[in-house]
């Protein structure tokens, strides 16, 4: 953004801040709120926003300590949060790179390189993502039980099917990189083939390191799609060891007996491997702004 | 490149000969039950692993009805698997559930009640082990002695109303709370036919005994008894601290009033003009996969350790499983103080009340209830406009 | 040799290695029976091998591995489920033919009262069973016989007169060990009935209920009633019309889609449905993106401070999973308890009726809807502005432009060409937004009269799938249908919209 030599710049700052201060209230306040519930004693979804009394214990639960039962006796807690929390971790990390692998390279050839059926295949990802997917999940169950008969590695109830299922999900991520590859001038590709460069090393050493800000804008949606995904997740994973935080956090919540304040705790747990990752990009995405301000 | 393909082949199909056999170890028996009881089941299957050999392998799913079907219908699941009775129309229709013929000790042992909610189209398909029936919970600290028709209940939100409290609250638009006021006299979900089946034609909602239970609601939200809007957790948190004397719930919620320090007592739902009110019976049970390969065992598993009054007791002990089908565990329940009467509680209510249909088309009943309930205490709709809307869905939707 | 041919050779041996390796795991597949798997990994390591070594194909090695995930794990799983749309899966339809004729064929009537417990008593190698004494008939046993592998056989009782004589009783674990062959052990008593493995303790009388028909239909033995296949309805039929349970699925054609265009209950409210969808996700997305645009630009601004701290919070509904986020809206916007309620009460003693006001309702999920999507768009725009070269705000600058040109100049129009597709799918997932309509409001307030339940917050995908999930027990093939035909509408509405917004012609650079 420019810099803007003129007096109102005051004005305009006190605005802006007012303006953001009011937002980041109305948005932090259903946050808080989820706080809230998760430091209340006993498992209850209203009461003040400031609670009367703090109980650590659905952190203590969810953290793995042992806790006071309603019978006196200490209980160790029977869920493995923290476990989910790190499989969560593990299968969005890795899709979140594969997911980037793929929609880079075929951006790259959709946005780059020329070959018939290109709009027709840019139109047919556009429409993949319509579909209303849960009823899929019918199939994917087949599709993955079939796989597990021959390579157990990648069958029912493992990671690596988790992963290998989110990494259909690239239509959107394809389309974003496209338009932001189209952005970018020609020239500076066209110069390398000049020297010399085959079209993956244009692609790998000229384009990518341009692009950087929008392959950490990829790299976090997808990452947070995985952590947050539900259907499919809850399909192929059932062994309780080898859940993931989304799916684990539904055993809190019983049709009558809905465990608010554990599983606001396992909420707040799964929104910190996000905001970390959040936090990283960030970096990535101030340092594209040095880059796009050489080109050109 | 077409010479490498050529060898290629050839040991492919060398390799082709090599078998995929690998050796099987002892099979486990799979069971799938909640979260907190799964501890106390896995402590009885150390006890069947060593007198059989075979490993008792505990899964807890959510959304077992689902996953199951799922699962069970491609031959896949668990051999046992843990749930109510409402569904076992629609998985004996679909062919997912083994018929068993329990042994004479455990048909004895177990009260009519739960068998005859096992017991369709002529054959038994589960194993009964509990009960569960909604009771009325009372604050024992505003109610010494709980009321036993809906007419001492507004003489006790008389009594509360000028302290800022309110008699009795409950998810009301919820119909599984709120039927027990409708079935008092005479409505119904489904005709049942002699046979057991269900008449999915002739339902009861908007019958005169159904209009009684809710005008019976239309008063109470009237008159101010019970807030418009009000909601499960709202019910929840107003018993906690104290706003409300009385809910009608079930005993999954007596964890949360004992972590508030409530001292609660359990009794049979207040009546309506004269008749109890009757609540869904809903017997949990378990049942055997008809994918199973170990059927044998699973029955063993079920009879000799899972009913057994020392199986019961470990279950109980790891997670409440409230009024027990068992009759000699029901027993031992009731000596037990502080335990005894809220079970006793729950059985009263049950013997007042009338088994959930277990038909498939009880989705358009609660969906059309839902709906009916939510108007009706809004004030969109009369009580009678919103029984027949609802009436006219369920029947016209078959 | 010349690097050039040293090379070549290196890639073709590096081919050869990996052609061989997909070759023996493509046959093992198969060998393990999973013929389709097989002729899959082979077509796809076939057009892998050509793609990555074929001099011609330029754009395929960059697309194939993407496009070929896409295609196994969405588009095969969207065509099965337009499949499964022809036929009758349903709770009721649930196997295939060939399970159900199993289980029918398999199914038996135990006499009453006719458990016999059993033990088994070691002879060498070989058992004897024996059945214990009841009130009514003496102790049986048969003669050694082998329990070593599951073939059928048959055993004839004899009365015992010196049970001692046996040897001790083996324990429970002596019968789990051969139960393969105990199933397959039939029992004939001395007065000729024949007695099969009931449980692990007893052996009693059974006899199957039905019996197979050369013509392929099923006896009933007791009543003697016969059951066709119906391949219509998908059950065995009797002359009168009585179906056995369980059915099978069935091919139906085009029976669901005929339902759903000409059956009075879909039609009823569609259109007040679709509108409200069309509406729904259309604000959203106006409102997410404006919201998230704004943002991005004013976090961009350098001369603001504190923006990584107002990135970090405005960031952070994204960061919670949905679930639990829509559930405490629901409480917040809860007419008399909830939190927004009582401040706006205070501050303008109202209390509007979140839940039971149709419009109030609609604009609740709007809210809602726009707390959650924003920082989506946020991050989405703080990409994608940095794609804007910063000499292009210099010259503005140096021309005396103000930030209101800047952004309607210059950040607008460049942002807006990728920002489309994006907006587009925005619009598609919300039209399809089931969690969200579902949790916060579950289509209520209700529309009062229709023949089924309705709500005027429903969108076209909350209320079919209640048609097909609640209605009669799970109907799969009816929900596939429906799925379908939501697809192709939300399909059409795109290929407009790409169409109007010439998204997907060459970029002008």
């Amino acid at each position: 953004m420019p810099i803007v030599q003129s007096s109102h710049q005051r004005w305009r700052k006190l605005a802006a801040h007012a303006f953001l201060l009011v937002l980041c209230a109305a948005v932090l306040f259903p946050f808080l709120v989820v706080i809230s519930v998760s430091l209340r004693p006993g498992n209850f979804a209203s009461g003040s926003l400031i609670p009367a009394a703090i109980s650590l214990e659905h952190w203590r639960y969810v953290l793995g300590f042992e806790y006071l039962g309603p019978n006196g006796e200490m209980i160790k807690p029977d869920l493995p949060v923290l476990r989910w929390l790190w499989n969560s971790i593990k299968v969005a990390t890795v899709s979140g790179l594969v997911t980037l692998l793929l929609s880079t390279t075929a951006a790259y050839a959709l946005a780059r390189l020329r070959f018939r059926g290109r709009r027709q295949l840019l139109t047919g990802l556009m429409l993949m993502q319509m579909f209303p997917a849960v009823l899929a999940l019918v199939a994917i169950y087949a599709i993955f039980d079939r796989l597990g008969s021959a390579f157990p590695a990648i069958g029912l109830n493992t990671h690596a099917s988790l992963v290998l299922a989110y990494s259909g999900g690239i239509a959107m991520h394809v389309w974003t990189l496209k338009g932001y590859y189209d952005t970018l001038p020609v020239e500076v590709e066209e110069a390398a083939r000049v020297d010399g460069a085959t079209p993956w090393q244009t692609f790998y050493r000229v384009l990518l390191p341009m692009a950087l800000p929008i392959l950490a804008v990829v790299f976090l949606l997808a990452f947070i799609g995985a952590i947050i995904e539900y259907p499919v997740a809850s399909v192929l994973l059932t062994q309780q060891d080898q859940l993931t935080l989304a799916v684990g956090a539904k055993l809190f919540v019983h049709e009558h007996n809905f465990h608010w304040g554990d599983f606001a705790a396992a909420a707040i747990l799964s929104g910190l491997p996000i905001t970390a990752v959040f936090l990283l990009a960030q970096r990535w995405l101030i340092a594209g702004l040095a880059a796009g301000g050489v080109k050109g | 490149m077409n010479l490498s393909r050529r060898r290629l082949s050839l040991a492919g199909l060398a390799c082709a000969a090599a078998p995929l056999a690998r050796a099987a170890p002892p099979e486990p028996l799979v069971v799938w039950y909640s979260v907190e009881g799964a501890k106390g089941i896995r402590k009885l299957g150390e006890a069947f692993t060593a007198a059989t050999g075979v490993p008792v392998v505990v899964e807890t799913p959510d959304g077992i009805p689902g996953k199951f079907q799922q699962a069970a219908s491609a031959g896949k699941g668990p051999d046992i698997c843990t749930y109510a009775h409402d569904r076992i129309g629609e998985w004996v229709a679909g062919g997912l559930m083994h018929a068993v013929n329990p042994s004479r000790a455990v048909r004895a042992d177990v009260d009519p009640l739960a068998w005859q909610a096992f017991d369709w189209r002529g054959r038994t398909w589960g194993y009964p082990y509990a009960i569960d029936a909604i009771t009325l919970v009372y604050n024992k600290a505003l109610v010494q002695r709980a009321p036993t028709s809906f007419d001492e209940v507004f003489e006790l939100e008389a009594k509360l109303a000028p302290q800022g409290q309110h008699a009795i609250v409950w998810d009301y638009t919820n119909n599984y709370f709120t039927w027990p006021l409708m079935a008092a006299h005479g409505g119904y979900a489904f005709k049942r036919r002699p046979d057991g089946s269900y008449d999915a034609t002739d339902t009861g909602v908007a019958n005169a005994g159904a209009l009684v239970g809710a005008e019976l609601l239309a008063r109470l939200v009237r008159q101010g008894v019970m807030a418009p809007g009000l909601g499960y957790a709202e019910m929840e948190a107003a018993m906690a601290q104290g706003r409300a004397a009385m809910m009608i719930n079930g005993p999954w919620a007596w964890v949360n009033l004992k972590r508030a320090g409530i001292a609660f007592g359990v009794a049979r739902i207040p009546a309506v003009a004269g008749k109890p009110a009757a609540p869904f019976i809903g017997i949990r049970g378990f049942l055997i996969n008809r994918a199973t390969r170990q059927r044998e065992l699973a029955v063993e598993f079920i009879e000799h350790y899972l009913l057994s009054p020392a199986g019961l007791r470990l279950i109980d002990q790891a997670e409440p499983i409230g009024a027990p089908a068992s009759k000699a565990y029901y027993a031992e329940l009731l000596a037990q103080p502080g335990v005894g009467e809220n079970v006793a509680g729950i059985m009263a209510s049950a013997r007042d009340g009338v088994l959930t249909p277990p038909v498939p088309e009880m989705g358009r009943f609660w969906a059309a209830m839902k709906s009916s309930l939510t108007n009706l205490s809004e004030g969109r709709q009369t009580p009678r406009e919103a029984l027949d809307a609802a009436a006219r869905r369920i029947k016209d939707a078959g | 040799m010349s690097v050039a041919a040293s090379n070549l050779w290196l890639g073709r041996a590096i081919s050869a290695v990996v052609g061989l390796a997909a070759l023996y795991v493509v046959m093992g597949v198969y060998s393990s029976g999973n013929t389709l798997l097989a002729v899959v990994l082979l077509a796809v390591s076939a057009l892998a091998l050509w793609a990555y070594t074929s001099p011609r194909t330029g754009a395929l090695r960059y697309l194939l591995p993407g496009i070929a995930t896409a295609m196994v794990f969405v588009i095969f799983p969207m065509l099965y489920t337009f499949g499964l749309g022809f036929t009758n899966y349903s709770a009721r339809n649930l196997l295939s033919f060939e399970q159900v004729t199993q289980q029918l064929r398999e199914e038996s009537l135990r006499q009453p009262d006719s458990e016999r417990a059993f033990t088994l008593h070691a002879q060498g190698t070989q058992w004897r069973v024996q059945l214990a004494a009841t009130a009514t008939q003496p102790a049986l046993a048969t003669a050694a016989i082998s329990l070593a592998n599951a073939e059928p056989q048959t055993a004839t009782l004899q009365a015992v007169e010196d049970v001692a004589a046996l040897g001790e009783a083996a324990p429970l674990r002596a019968a789990v060990d051969h139960l393969p062959a105990l199933r397959a052990l039939r029992l004939q008593s001395p007065e000729g009935a024949v007695l099969t493995l009931a449980s692990l303790r007893e052996f009693a009388q059974a006899l199957p209920l039905y019996e197979a028909r050369p013509d392929g239909g099923l006896q009933d033995r007791i009543a003697g009633t016969v059951y066709q296949p119906d391949a219509v309805e998908g059950f065995y039929t009797s002359q009168a019309g009585e179906q056995l349970q369980p059915g099978y699925r069935v091919n139906v054609g085009w029976r669901h889609y005929a339902r759903i265009f000409s059956d009075g209950r879909f039609s009823e409210p569609f259109a007040s449905v679709f509108v409200w969808t069309v509406v729904f996700s259309a604000l959203t997305v106006v409102f997410t993106t404006a919201l998230g645009l704004l943002l991005a630009v004013l976090l961009n601004w350098e001369a603001l401070e504190g923006r990584p701290a107002y990135r970090l919070v405005l960031f952070l509904p994204y960061a919670v999973p949905g679930f639990i986020s829509i559930l405490v809206f629901k409480g917040l916007f809860n007419q008399n308890l909830g939190e927004i309620n009582l401040i706006l009460s205070g501050l303008f003693g109202i209390k509007p009726a979140w839940f039971s006001d149709p419009f109030l309702a609609k604009t609740m999920l709007l809210i809602v809807n726009t707390w959650l999507g924003f920082p989506y768009m946020m991050v989405l725009c703080s990409g994608l502005t940095k794609s804007i070269p910063a000499d292009l705000y210099e010259a503005s600058a140096v021309a005396g432009a103000g930030p209101w040109v800047n952004f309607s100049r210059i950040t607008l129009p460049l942002i807006l060409k990728p920002m489309t597709p994006l907006l587009i799918s925005a619009f598609a997932f919300n039209f399809n937004n089931f969690v969200l309509i579902s949790l916060l409001t579950g289509g209520l307030p209700d529309q009062l009269g229709t023949s089924l339940p309705a709500g005027t917050t429903d969108i076209l995908v909350s209320y079919t799938w209640r048609i097909a999930f609640q209605d009669s027990g799970q109907q799969f093939g009816l929900a596939s249908a429906i799925s379908t035909v939501i697809f192709l509408i939300v399909a059409a509405i795109t290929l407009v919209q790409m169409r109007f917004t010439r998204v997907n012609d060459e970029p002008r650079t």
